[in-house]
């Protein structure tokens, strides 16, 4: 692959699409932010409800990429050492018993984080902790984790009793927040006559660690216009309740979108402009990747949340308003 | 290689694009300009036919269109858009995602991506670009709105053009050429005068009427100021309405001359002694009679020029009273200036300036005839000159130098008004005159000045003479 042109590169960037959808039936929207999130090397929290495919579809992801899965049930009672491994004896070829570091889950390449804010803050950190540094520390050494390390956490929206809700520091960590809607009766019907009928359909491996590797790379090189780029810094900097020219940003907005934000939102666009077979960010690429970018990252004041303002109506205004302008 | 061809091919369609946005923006601002400047025109129309005579009002406008014409220039070169602009408005337009602007920045900007795969992706597809980017369909020709408001204004200025001048126009126009002869007239009148001077020396010489002669040689002294430019029309028609006056009287039956009594008589001789400058000639009566005998060949042609002379003399009282009239307009500026001399009052005074002579020139011959007391006819409040006014003679006054016009009643007291050489003052007519009253002693010499006198009459009005107190007589 890394011998391919452009065009043949994001052929196998369809392909990979196309095998996904396969499975996973009326997700397409779901597919590409995590091809994005994938390409821009950044992590996916995914919110939905039970029953919705979420791990089919990271299953899915996995299989098509060609990586290592690993999947994690997050329960109260779960601990940082069940993720990240831990010392245990173990007999050699010699029959000797010694000590030994046992890796936990989180060595894998694509790890599935199945209700994340089921565990402990003590836990999460753990793993929160690892997506960013991609390493583990045990045992006085430091671990590098394997490459690509792709990590979607999902958590279950209307299940909060006995939960501990992930604090904005360690969400801000999460490229993406992808919502998982509820299908449409055309798509349900569609996942009925693929899931439960004698013929299940296999996916395919279209990509390898290496060739993620290399989209990763390639995305970063995706030029961006400084016209495109400036609209995006006044976009962000209209977030700040404190700088912001919109009203209902000053009077419900808690505070507004990070520079980290800010770095995902144009790490987005670049892959996205890619998965779209184009080779330069445009206005499209920023509006599409808006939203699962940056509404995990925009808080509202109690008077926002108390009044039902909408965060995501709020961001699109202010992009659109941007954009204009622009 | 390929880089610059692209980016020649991509920088030149943006260009098109670039100045056909210059025009369209240099049309538009040139309709507010037009519609600005028919603007200004109009109420500069309407403001010099109400109001004001201003400053040309088609001139004014022309110079503000020129000057707008310079600025839009200067706009649509100094903030036309640049190419990148042009360009991403492209792509919104032609829905090319960026890919024009981002194509543009990065042939000029090559750090924009470190893949050389990605950047001859982009280059390729720039000059694929350049054929969808429709430099008319990107800035599109719109007549604009505001144009419709020429079909209104255009015709509207057009009309104002064929309005009747304004009446402060006219009047303004009318005080500009009552002020000043034209070279025609000036050259005829004093073509007539010079006639006129020659005829009346003849007769003068024929007649051994020093009068006559006199007033021949201000007639002659005339028609060479007239012709040196000396004369505006006002002093003209003063001094020729003067010499008129003489005239009259140099031609005027013995017979009634004699009816008028020896006050007349005296009047007359006065008035030859002015021009003339030779009192003691003047006062011989007999030489009257000679006139009336003496006439001939000349007497016919004088008669024409003197009815021309009439004419002329009637045509520049007109235009006197025009440009009276338009001062009339200065309404304000009276006010402002407001004095003791109150225009009417000034009116007046000039009323009796130009009709009195007659009276001013008995009281010269009277002074210099009697000793005391018979030069009080100048009026209620006036006194006596007694000796001084044989002195004043003494001091060889000019001929047309009135003496004592009557007083005035103004606010503040009485005023005397003596018109006497410029040489002398009245200390030296007071103090060397033994006879003078003591109350005339300690008479002050006050000039008054009226700013709202035109500069050429304040030398009529520029001399007074007030008590500090009245005496008591």
């Amino acid at each position: 692959m890394l011998h391919e042109g452009l065009g043949e590169r994001l052929e196998r960037l369809a392909q990979v699409r196309q095998e996904i959808a396969k499975v996973v039936a009326g997700q397409q929207e779901a597919i590409d932010q995590l091809l994005v999130s994938l390409l821009s090397g950044g992590h996916v929290l995914i919110e939905g409800a039970p029953g919705l495919g979420k791990t089919l579809l990271v299953r899915t992801l996995a299989k098509v990429c060609g990586l290592d899965f690993a999947r994690i049930q997050f329960t109260p009672d779960l601990m940082p050492a069940d993720i990240t491994g831990t010392i245990a004896l173990m007999q050699d070829e010699d029959g000797k018993t010694r000590s030994r570091f046992q890796k936990g889950p989180i060595f894998a390449q694509m790890v599935l984080a199945d209700e994340i804010n089921r565990a402990t803050p003590k836990t999460q950190s753990a793993l929160l902790e690892a997506m960013q540094e991609q390493t583990v520390t045990a045992v006085g050494q430091v671990m590098k984790l394997p490459e690509p390390f792709f990590v979607l956490a999902t958590q279950n929206p209307i299940e909060l009793e006995g939960t501990y809700i992930l604090p904005e520091a360690q969400i801000d960590r999460f490229l993406f927040k992808v919502n998982i809607a509820y299908p449409s009766a055309e798509v349900l019907n569609a996942i009925l006559e693929m899931t439960t009928g004698s013929l299940q359909v296999e996916p395919k491996q279209m990509l390898s660690a290496e060739g993620i590797l290399d989209f990763q790379r390639l995305t970063r090189d995706v030029p961006i216009a400084s016209h495109v780029r400036q609209a995006v810094v006044k976009f962000i900097l209209a977030t700040q309740p404190e700088s912001s020219p919109l009203a209902e940003v000053k009077r419900y907005v808690r505070f507004g979108i990070s520079p980290r934000g800010a770095q995902a939102l144009i790490l987005a666009a670049k892959a996205h402009a890619l998965l779209q077979g184009r080779y330069n960010v445009s206005f499209e690429d920023l509006a599409k990747t808006l939203l699962p970018a940056l509404r995990h990252r925009f808080q509202l004041n109690f008077e926002g949340e108390a009044e039902g303002v909408s965060a995501e109506g709020i961001l699109v205004k202010l992009f659109e308003t941007n954009r204009a302008i622009s | 290689m390929r880089d610059v061809e692209s980016l020649k091919l991509l920088r030149g369609r943006l260009e098109q694009a670039r100045q056909r946005w210059r025009w369209l923006e240099a049309f538009k601002l040139f309709i507010w300009l037009l519609l600005g400047m028919l603007m200004v025109f109009l109420s500069l129309q309407l403001l010099h036919y109400l109001v004001w005579p201003l400053a040309k009002p088609l001139l004014s406008s022309l110079s503000l269109l020129l000057l707008g014409l310079i600025l839009i220039i200067l706009k649509v070169f100094i903030r036309s858009p640049s190419l990148l602009k042009v360009a991403s408005l492209a792509d919104v337009q032609f829905q090319l995602y960026e890919q024009s602007s981002t194509a543009l920045e990065l042939l000029e900007k090559p750090q924009l991506t470190t893949s050389p795969l990605l950047r001859q992706a982009i280059l390729a597809k720039a000059e694929n670009l350049v054929s969808e980017i429709k430099v008319a369909e990107l800035f599109v020709f719109k007549w604009p709105k505001s144009s419709y408001a020429l079909l209104v204004l255009v015709p509207l200025s057009l009309l104002s053009l064929f309005l009747p001048q304004a009446k402060s126009m006219n009047i303004s126009q009318a005080s500009q050429e009552s002020l000043l002869l034209n070279e025609v007239e000036r050259l005829d009148l004093s073509q007539q005068l010079g006639q006129t001077a020659e005829l009346l020396k003849e007769e003068a010489e024929a007649s051994q009427d020093p009068y006559l002669q006199a007033l021949a040689q201000a007639f002659q002294e005339l028609g060479s100021k007239l012709e040196r430019g000396e004369l505006s029309k006002a002093d003209l028609e003063l001094e020729l309405n003067r010499l008129m006056r003489h005239l009259d009287k140099a031609y005027q039956p013995q017979g009634q001359a004699s009816d008028q009594g020896q006050q007349a008589q005296a009047s007359n001789q006065s008035s030859a002694a002015n021009p003339s400058q030779d009192d003691e000639a003047l006062a011989d009566g007999h030489q009257k009679s000679h006139r009336e005998e003496s006439g001939g060949e000349n007497r016919a042609t004088l008669g024409v020029l003197l009815e021309q002379l009439s004419k002329n003399q009637q045509d520049l009282k007109a235009s006197q009273e025009s440009r009276e009239a338009s001062k009339g307009m200065i309404t304000i500026d009276r006010e402002k200036y407001a004095s003791p001399m109150t225009p009417e009052a000034y009116d007046a005074l000039k009323d009796i300036l130009a009709d009195d002579s007659q009276k001013s020139a008995e009281i010269v011959g009277a002074a210099q005839e009697s000793s005391a007391g018979e030069g009080d006819v100048a009026g209620e409040g006036s006194e006596s000159l007694e000796g001084a006014a044989s002195l004043m003679a003494k001091q060889a006054l000019a001929a047309d130098q009135e003496m004592l016009l009557p007083s005035l009643s103004l606010e503040g007291g009485e005023v005397i008004k003596v018109e006497r050489p410029p040489q002398m003052n009245l200390s030296q007519v007071t103090d060397d005159n033994p006879l003078a009253k003591p109350s005339w002693q300690g008479a002050q010499e006050t000039e008054l000045r009226h700013d709202w006198v035109l500069p050429r009459d304040r030398a009529l009005l520029s001399r007074y003479f007030t008590r500090e107190k009245l005496p008591q007589e």
